[in-house]
């Protein structure tokens, strides 16, 4: 009877099993879950809204980082983008379904993309022989016309070259070189079959204007010369060109005077006239007059602002076609701020303009206005965050108008580039949509932990009672607010046993079993510690990200108002319960008036407000919100000591004059403060200070201690940096035969690379407190033209460069690996139990040397909490992408043998002279991550995984446990199962109960 | 008969050549010697005064130091603690050629005061060139307390010289063919030098016993003539 319900019980639980592995047996694509991406195109360069027959309207911009893009007006995304790398973007012009960009990298590269997809149609090449490169890269030498016929694509380049290419096919049909000549050329206009090159002349004081003519077809040049005298460059426009002649119009003295292309005539308008009588707005007038190129295709209007006492006016004018007069065609009149102007035509091909201004620090106003009609077609005011954001730098405009019943409306939308480098788009009254652009300016990270949820501390906060009210306040009070808390808290319960119970059966740790609705918006660590804030630095800008978001912004704040750039961020209080985290950001401003200016900002973390401590009163600055030190840091150092009433760290500045400045409490570790300086890369020496302390006073005094030249000739070339957070779980490395080598782990070692001119790369470990070379090894044959990275981890150091070594067959990338221990024997350490770099006492050095299959722009490692999984090591392609290599494949123990069981025991790889090109060991799958600069990586709180950041152009972050995630259940496995196992033993211990106890008491009756 | 006249005389060409490259060495080894003054500082004086000098003998890669210069009392060691309480003792090499290039270090003066004046100077060697050096104390901590035998710092020092190493590089040897069985093939036994040539040599050892050139006791001479309390030490690297 027993054992009939035993088996069906059995049965029961394997039914339940086999349901319960068909339910959730489904594995799903990992792409995209532990992982994202974001890409960035960079800040507009050269931007337009181009309509393309037949389809709809796109923006092209090519970028300050030298990418070419179509975005989408509907939402700012990209329709497509190519990276030009190494290449300096210099013009960018569209024509039909076709665009052009000039480029220059070793001479200039033309090329022709077609629009609507993004491929490349052409590229030709123009060498750069017999012109001067360094007048290119001031801009405004650059030019591109396209022929009325769309047949021909001219080109100037470096002011002297003009190339005719053929827009098919890219054909040169000539070329007209003018180096020999002392005209620089600016500007390129084409009007019936002619091209006219308009150039300036350097005469004695003054420019003089020169037009070089030439046949579009045959190339045929002549040369034209304008009596004239312009001071710069800025004072002369060119408009017009294509279906109309061309205009030239310049400033003169008291004079403004207009030539039409192709004669000798001048037409000059008196500026005094102008004031009086045309634009009465220009009567309080104080500074002089600025043309503004709207840059509209073949129209002759322009704008012309000029600053007041109290802001600035501006007017359009349209230079007359028939006569080639100037005429006043419009006054906009004067407004309180500086204006942003741009212009676009309606489908009628009316010109309609706007004035883009900011009217306080929180609201932008846009004036739309048609001059032709003199009609005000409308205003809107846009919330607008100066202190995200900054000023507006640029504005490009694009128009429809609608006619109804007479009435004319006019429909704008408006892409804004402001002061950061961030995209906006305007339409109507609100902002469509933003690119925070401004990332790819990002020069420094920061991990920031975010603090654990600890409900009843933040809500009743009894931390945060005061001394006076903890005395007063009875036991009893205290236990009834503590207990009603409890009770408020009691009516989540359901939900919570809900959620917790679908997290559980689903495995989905994102849902987070908290109630509180409060919790989801507010910044709390998740379960595993993989949410963190990521706080970009850039020259004016700091952006926090939040990791678990798909790295949704959390708040970003704009300090170029301030005048200074960023050199250092820091996290000088982490998070705990009660004190919010707190970061400093120094930044150094350059004020030739007053001196140098170094700015420390203390920013909530959590926040980006200004945090200001009750402890203390603020010196008020001009911006209220930082410290200043009146000169400029050299270096700064976050130094490992707690300021203890704050519990911040410390900072250290060091001047340009070497004298160091520090906050608080830092006479104490000043005794055994050492630092090291050096030039950096291209350097050729380093030096040891040490701060002296006989005074109390700031700035404290250093004094050198050591100093090392590297070889005549040799410069740095690489400096070897360690990750932010690093635990060593163990001191020594355990051997097949369970001996141990144990680790050299001197904290002050950095390893620098030199070059020589006879291209030899010398590698050296160097003490920092001591100024002793550890270690010093010479590879000859090491191009320079290739970068060479380092990477430090615990006793690792690991170094890749290109080496030239044909003759031995090793020409190509190498890796060489270094591991320090402390002797070269097992189980011997060093004679000392604590370390001191006093001692003369050298590590063994382990190396070995592989080639490596790709060229690489930065190295990472990653890190977790206390060490114990197994490094990898995170190589930025130069193919862009993320190759993880585990330390295991770099082991400079791998044998050059076949494996002994003790190799096998110590988990050796036999030695490959070659890391395998593995597919499998490319991190970042299929996405292109381009411009990686930096590969930063933090540890969660799971043991196994390390939070990985790439950055550069785009961003990409990913989880990465290079042990495989031993501390987590793997998905497949079957929670069900063990469910149902529980549950059929529950229900079997319940059916066989009875019969157990009747047979026991019946075995005691008989 | 014939064969054998022709490796006699191929031992002779040999010979005179061993006896011209030794000459040689001998001559440019003179020149080869490169001679650094060492400056120290103690922290109550201002300026580096001389404490001795080091030869190096690029050729042999060998150095000496020697004591000359003013010798500092105990009492300068003893003040300098009590003036300062920043107590570094500052070293430097300085070039005698080329008064220029200078190399600095420095320890800490109780260090010095610990290890009784037992200190350590490492030269750094770049392709015969001399770049940088480590200073030591044969002491690391500073608790010892410090008896002194004598009036005088006199310094025991040592000199090391280490050249760079050539880097790693990858071993891309051929793979060793396996057997069907999974060992490696032996490949066959390559003769050393003297297994395969050492009839050329034979002449030379007969030579060298009939009473050759005897330069040997020369050089023994020179070796002994080394020493006293500064020895010199093979590089350790």
């Amino acid at each position: 009877m027993v054992r009939l319900l035993l088996e069906t019980v059995l049965i029961l639980i394997l039914s339940l099993t086999i349901q319960v592995q068909y339910a959730f047996g489904i594995y799903a694509d990992q792409a995209g879950i532990n992982d994202w991406y974001q890409q960035y195109i960079g800040t507009p360069k050269c931007s337009f809204f181009h309509r393309p027959p037949n389809r709809g309207t796109t923006i092209l911009i090519a970028s300050e980082s030298n990418v070419i893009a179509s975005i989408k007006p509907f939402n700012g995304n990209i329709e497509w983008r190519q990276v030009l790398e190494g290449e300096i973007i210099l013009a960018f012009k569209g024509h039909n379904g076709t665009a052009i960009s000039v480029s220059e990298h070793d001479g200039y590269i033309v090329r022709l993309w077609e629009i609507q997809t993004g491929f490349m149609l052409w590229e030709k090449k123009i060498k750069s022989v017999g012109f001067n490169q360094i007048n290119s890269r001031n801009g405004g030498e650059v030019d591109v016309v396209f022929t009325a016929d769309g047949m021909n694509v001219i080109v100037l380049v470096g002011g002297h070259v003009i190339v005719n290419f053929n827009n098919i096919d890219g054909r040169q049909i000539w070329r007209s070189d003018l180096a020999e000549s002392p005209t620089l050329l600016h500007k390129l206009v084409e009007h019936n079959q002619n091209i006219y090159a308009i150039g300036l002349k350097k005469s004695s004081k003054f420019y003089s204007i020169e037009v070089v003519t030439h046949d579009v077809q045959t190339g045929v040049l002549k040369s034209t010369s304008l009596s004239s005298k312009i001071g710069h460059i800025k004072d002369m426009i060119v408009v017009g060109g294509g279906s109309n002649t061309g205009f030239i119009v310049w400033k003169e003295g008291q004079y403004v005077r207009v030539n039409r292309l192709g004669s000798d005539t001048i037409e000059q308008s008196s500026l005094e006239s102008l004031y009086r009588n045309v634009i009465p707005s220009f009567a309080g007038v104080i500074g002089d007059l600025e043309f503004v190129n709207l840059n509209i295709s073949s129209r002759t209007e322009f704008l012309i602002q000029a600053p007041t006492a109290n802001g600035n006016s501006a007017a359009v004018f349209k230079i007359d076609l028939e006569s080639g007069r100037l005429t006043a065609l419009y006054d906009l009149g004067h407004r309180n701020s500086t204006s942003i102007y741009s212009g676009a035509l309606d489908k009628s091909e009316q010109l309609i303009i706007s004035r883009t201004r900011l009217l306080s620090k929180d609201l932008v106003k846009v004036e739309i206005v048609a001059p032709a009609h003199r009609l005000a077609l409308g205003s809107h005011e846009i919330s607008y965050s100066m202190a995200v954001s900054g000023s507006i730098k640029k504005s490009l405009l694009d128009v429809t108008t609608k006619k109804n019943n007479e009435t004319t409306s006019v429909a704008y939308r408006m892409l804004i580039v402001s002061d950061d480098g961030s995209i906006h788009f305007f339409k109507e009254d609100s902002i469509a949509w933003n690119r925070e652009e401004s990332l790819t300016h990002a020069t420094e990270v920061e991990f920031l932990d975010l603090p654990e949820k600890k409900l009843w501390t933040q809500e009743v906060d009894e931390l945060d009672e005061q001394s006076e009210e903890s005395e007063t306040i009875s036991p009893f009070a205290r236990y009834v607010r503590r207990l009603m808390n409890h009770i408020e808290q009691l009516k989540d319960f359901p939900d919570y046993l809900i959620t917790y119970v679908q997290r559980f059966a689903t495995g989905n740790y994102s849902v987070d079993p908290s109630p509180m609705t409060k919790a989801k918006t507010s910044l709390y660590r998740d379960t595993f510690g993989f949410r963190k804030l990521l706080i970009f630095m850039t020259r004016t800008k700091l952006v926090a990200l939040d990791t678990s978001n798909k790295g949704q912004i959390v708040w970003s704040r704009y300090f170029g108002g301030t005048k200074s750039e960023f050199q250092k961020i820091f996290v000088v209080r982490s998070s705990t319960v009660k004190y919010p985290p707190v970061i400093v950001a120094i930044g150094v401003q350059k004020n030739l008036d007053k001196g140098n200016i170094t700015r420390l900002f203390r920013l909530n973390a959590l926040t980006g407000e200004d945090f200001i401590t009750d402890h203390e009163i603020v010196t008020h600055t001009e911006d209220n919100i930082s410290f200043s030190i009146p000169t400029i840091a050299h270096r700064i150092f976050k130094l490992p000591v707690e300021e203890p009433d704050e519990r911040t760290h410390i900072i250290a500045l060091l001047d340009e004059d070497l004298k160091a400045s520090s906050l608080k409490a830092f006479q104490k570790f000043s005794a055994s403060f050492y630092f090291t300086l050096s030039d950096g890369i291209g350097g050729k020496s380093l030096n040891g200070y040490k701060v002296a302390i006989e005074k109390i006073s700031q700035p404290f005094s250093i004094s050198r201690l050591w100093k090392l030249n590297f070889p005549e000739g040799n410069t740095i070339v690489a400096i070897g940096h360690k990750p932010n957070h690093e635990k060593v779980a163990s001191l020594g490395r355990v051997l097949g035969n369970r001996s141990v080598l144990y680790k050299y782990l001197n904290p002050h070692i950095v390893a620098v690379a030199t070059l020589s001119p006879s291209t030899s790369l010398d590698f050296y470990l160097i003490d920092t407190i001591k100024g002793s070379i550890l270690y010093h090894a010479v590879h000859d044959n090491v191009s320079p033209s290739h970068p060479v990275q380092i990477i430090q981890v615990e006793n690792t150091i690991m170094y890749h460069f290109w080496s030239e070594d044909q003759e031995k067959q090793e020409k190509g990338y190498k890796v060489v690996v270094c591991d320090l221990y402390e002797s070269e024997k097992p189980d011997e350490r060093f004679d000392n139990l604590n370390f001191t770099s006093f001692a003369n006492e050298r590590p063994h050095v382990n190396a070995q040397a592989f080639m490596f299959p790709y060229g690489v722009r930065t190295i990472g490692v990653t890190t977790t909490k206390n060490g114990i999984p197994i490094r990898e090591f995170l190589f930025a392609l130069d193919t862009y992408q993320v190759f993880g290599l585990s330390k295991r494949f770099l082991d400079p123990r791998r044998p050059q043998r076949t494996l002994t069981s003790e190799d096998k025991e110590e988990m050796l790889i036999p030695y490959e002279p070659t890391i395998p090109d593995n597919k499998k060991f490319i991190l970042s799958y299929n996405l292109p991550i381009y411009g990686i600069r930096q590969i930063a990586t933090s540890p969660a709180l799971l043991e196994s995984t390390s939070l990985v950041l790439a950055y550069g152009l785009d961003l990409w972050f990913t989880r990465e446990a290079p042990s495989k995630t031993f501390d987590v259940l793997s998905e497949d496995f079957s929670k069900g199962t063990l469910l149902a196992t529980i549950l059929g033993l529950v229900v079997g211990i319940l059916i066989t109960k009875p019969p157990v106890r009747r047979k026991n008491i019946n075995s005691r009756w008989y | 008969m014939m064969v054998f006249t022709i490796r006699f005389a191929i031992a002779i060409v040999i010979l005179i050549c061993l006896q011209t490259c030794v000459l040689w060495g001998q001559e440019h080894g003179e020149s080869n010697e490169l001679r650094y003054g060492v400056y120290h500082k103690l922290p109550h004086h201002s300026k580096y005064s001389k404490r001795g000098e080091i030869v190096v003998t690029l050729s042999r890669a060998v150095a000496e130091y020697s004591n000359s210069g003013d010798v500092l009392s105990i009492n300068d060691f003893e003040n300098a603690d009590k003036a300062n309480n920043d107590p570094y003792y500052l070293i430097k090499l300085v070039d005698e050629k080329n008064p220029e290039n200078v190399m600095e270090s420095f320890t800490k003066m109780c260090l010095l005061k610990a290890s009784k004046f037992e200190d350590e100077i490492i030269i750094h060697l770049n392709r015969n060139k001399v770049f940088h050096f480590d200073y030591y104390t044969s002491a690391d901590q500073c608790n010892s307390t410090f008896i002194s035998t004598s009036q005088t710092a006199d310094f025991k020092t040592i000199v090391q010289i280490i050249k760079a190493g050539s880097g790693t590089r990858p071993k891309l040897n051929r793979a060793l063919p396996i057997n069907p069985d999974g060992t490696v093939e032996k490949p066959p036994e390559e003769k050393s030098f003297l297994q395969k040539y050492w009839w050329y040599l034979l002449p030379i050892v007969i030579l060298l016993l009939t009473g050759g050139p005897a330069e040997e006791p020369q050089q023994q001479q020179q070796q002994q003539h080394r020493g006293g309390g500064q020895a010199a030490r093979p590089a350790r690297q």
